[in-house]
């Protein structure tokens, strides 16, 4: 069984009478890492938004474990994360985690207890009784990513997680994403506009081209694993970067 | 004197600075920022509040006198400060001491325009919601709204007051009216300032459009819906007043404000110190409800969207 698998898929946004996505094929195998790179307005996050049963494809098939975005929605079998946190200012760090499991139903004793686990794996326990708006744009986002992993998912959606942060923010969080995707196996779906971080991440880098969207080219990354620090040194790490942009560069002159 | 206004002074002076400065942004990722206003702050705050607002009370007071000094103006027009304040301890015709007989009037006045606040909020809080649930709804309802409002209270009063008396409803219904339109604006714009991103993410924990609104949506439009109540709480005591000014009413500020009003080239005190009474009221039920925003809020700030 595949994590993910898209068939055909298409997306007509009839109002605006724009073909966001056109005869997408993609495959993820379970416990993998696939980035997803490509042109501002090539329909990624379109594609993210379909997975998550955020949005209907006017056409073809998409598949989260098997099963539809809606079944594997009722089945809370994924967790999203987008760009900017979206934390509740007026809740704990804590009680931020616990939120999705609150609305699970799940008894308090049992989410907190859960909600402790994940902050410990972002590696935020201090903070658990600080508010959002106390911590930086990297810890609020690492707080987002626990969120997400309280209702132990086995896919994860990521909307350009890091987008919004600085540079050394992003390095470091990268390599913590890293660390936590090695604990957990789930099936992890990026997107992200930037090369050596789809690189660095990835099992797999999934090259877009716009209008309509669809997948232009799946670049395969052998890095060994785990990643650290010293693989964005290794002259393998270039090769796979000069790959991703020249097919990034085919993908926008198509 | 002199020192308390120093502190108070260098106090202003560094909440502006902090106001405009903001919360300096963070370069790496363990440097937190500190808490933005914290809960022991915030009791600092509103003590500075109570002492600006007793420090404006007493500028007042002296402008007063300098206007009446400066301008001549006989006593009768504008009476002393001091002389008003007398006339809180003398008696009425009735016998009855002034202060006495002007807070039972408050006391009739405050208790129509807190259940017509009351309602109001309901309504408003309901309409709100729904408004901003449908862009048709809205689009719809919201001219009417609107057009209602320019509707003068004070032309529609009596003949309320004819159709349901004198009595309490009356002072409810009209305080009702005014509150509710600032409450539903309040409560549609903080619900539409929602992200979109939240929403979509409480969706995919499979949250009901019920549990959006009570763990999202509310909480979310809190710091704005205060303000709305705030405006709505001073608007709900002049508008228990307005209906008690029709001929017919017994009781409340607003009969007292019509009778000294008809004495007063032989008592203008007491309409001063009736006006005094009624913006007491205002003032007492805006802290109120500053009060349980409070507590309510916690370590956000009224009018904060975040």
């Amino acid at each position: 069984m595949l994590g993910l698998r898209a068939e055909g898929l298409g997306k007509e946004f009839t109002t605006a009478g724009v073909l966001a996505l056109r005869d997408l094929n993609l495959e993820v195998e379970q416990g993998g890492f696939m980035s997803v790179i490509g042109p501002s307005g090539c329909g990624k996050s379109t594609l993210l938004r379909i997975f998550s049963d955020l949005a209907e494809p006017t056409s073809g098939i998409a598949e989260v474990n098997g099963k539809s975005p809606r079944e594997a929605r009722i089945a809370r079998e994924f967790g999203v994360v987008f760009q900017s946190p979206n934390l509740l200012a007026w809740r704990t760090v804590l009680r931020n985690v616990m939120l999705p499991l609150q609305v699970m139903g799940i008894d308090r004793a049992e989410r907190q207890q859960t909600a402790h686990k994940m902050l410990d794996l972002v590696g935020l326990s201090e903070f658990a009784r600080h508010h959002p708006l106390q911590l930086s744009g990297g810890m609020q986002q690492r707080v987002a990513i626990a969120r997400a992993l309280s209702m132990n998912p086995s896919v994860l959606f990521m909307d350009e997680p890091f987008g919004a942060l600085d540079e050394i923010t992003r390095d470091r969080l990268n390599l913590e994403l890293m660390r936590i995707w090695s604990q957990l196996s789930a099936t992890i779906l990026f997107i992200t506009h930037s090369i050596t971080e789809a690189v660095l991440l990835s099992t797999q880098v999934a090259v877009m081209s716009g209008r309509p969207g669809h997948i232009h080219k799946v670049i395969d990354i052998d890095l060994a694993h785990p990643r650290t620090a010293e693989t964005r040194e290794d002259p393998r790490f270039y090769k796979h970067v000069l790959d991703v942009r020249r097919a990034l560069t085919e993908a926008s002159h198509e | 004197m002199t020192s308390y206004l120093t502190t108070l002074g260098r106090t202003i002076r560094h909440r502006l600075t902090r106001a405009t400065r903001g919360p300096a942004p963070s370069v790496f990722e363990d440097e937190f920022e500190q808490p933005r206003s914290s809960r022991s702050e915030k009791w600092r705050s509103a003590l500075s509040e109570v002492a600006v607002a007793i420090l404006l009370l007493v500028i007042v007071a002296v402008l007063w006198e300098i206007i009446k000094l400066v301008t001549g103006t006989d006593s009768i027009k504008m009476p002393h400060v001091w002389d008003i304040v007398v006339f809180f301890g003398s008696e009425t015709s009735q016998g009855e001491n002034f202060t006495v007989f002007l807070l039972r009037n408050v006391w009739s006045t405050g208790k129509g325009a807190a259940i017509g606040l009351g309602v109001g909020a309901t309504c408003g809080l309901i309409t709100g919601i729904v408004i901003s649930r449908s862009r048709l709804i809205a689009s719809g309802l919201m001219p009417l709204i609107v057009a209602a409002q320019a509707v003068p209270i004070v032309a529609v009063a009596p003949a309320l007051v004819l159709w349901l008396g004198t009595g309490g409803t009356t002072k409810a219904m009209i305080a009702a009216y005014l509150t509710y339109f600032p409450i539903t604006v309040a409560t549609a714009r903080g619900i539409q300032a929602v992200p979109a991103d939240s929403r979509d993410l409480l969706r995919t924990y499979g949250a009901s459009n019920r549990t959006i609104l009570t763990t999202l949506e509310v909480p979310f439009a809190l710091p704005l819906m205060f303000v709305g109540l705030e405006t709505a709480a001073a608007m709900s005591v002049v508008g228990a007043i307005v209906a008690e000014l029709p001929f017919g009413s017994k009781d409340g500020l607003g009969v007292v404000i019509l009778t000294s009003w008809q004495f007063f080239i032989f008592e203008p005190r007491a309409l001063y110190a009736a006006a005094i009474g009624a913006c007491a009221l205002g003032a007492v039920f805006v802290l109120l409800i500053r009060g349980i925003g409070f507590f309510a809020l916690g370590h956000r700030r009224q009018g904060e969207v975040l």
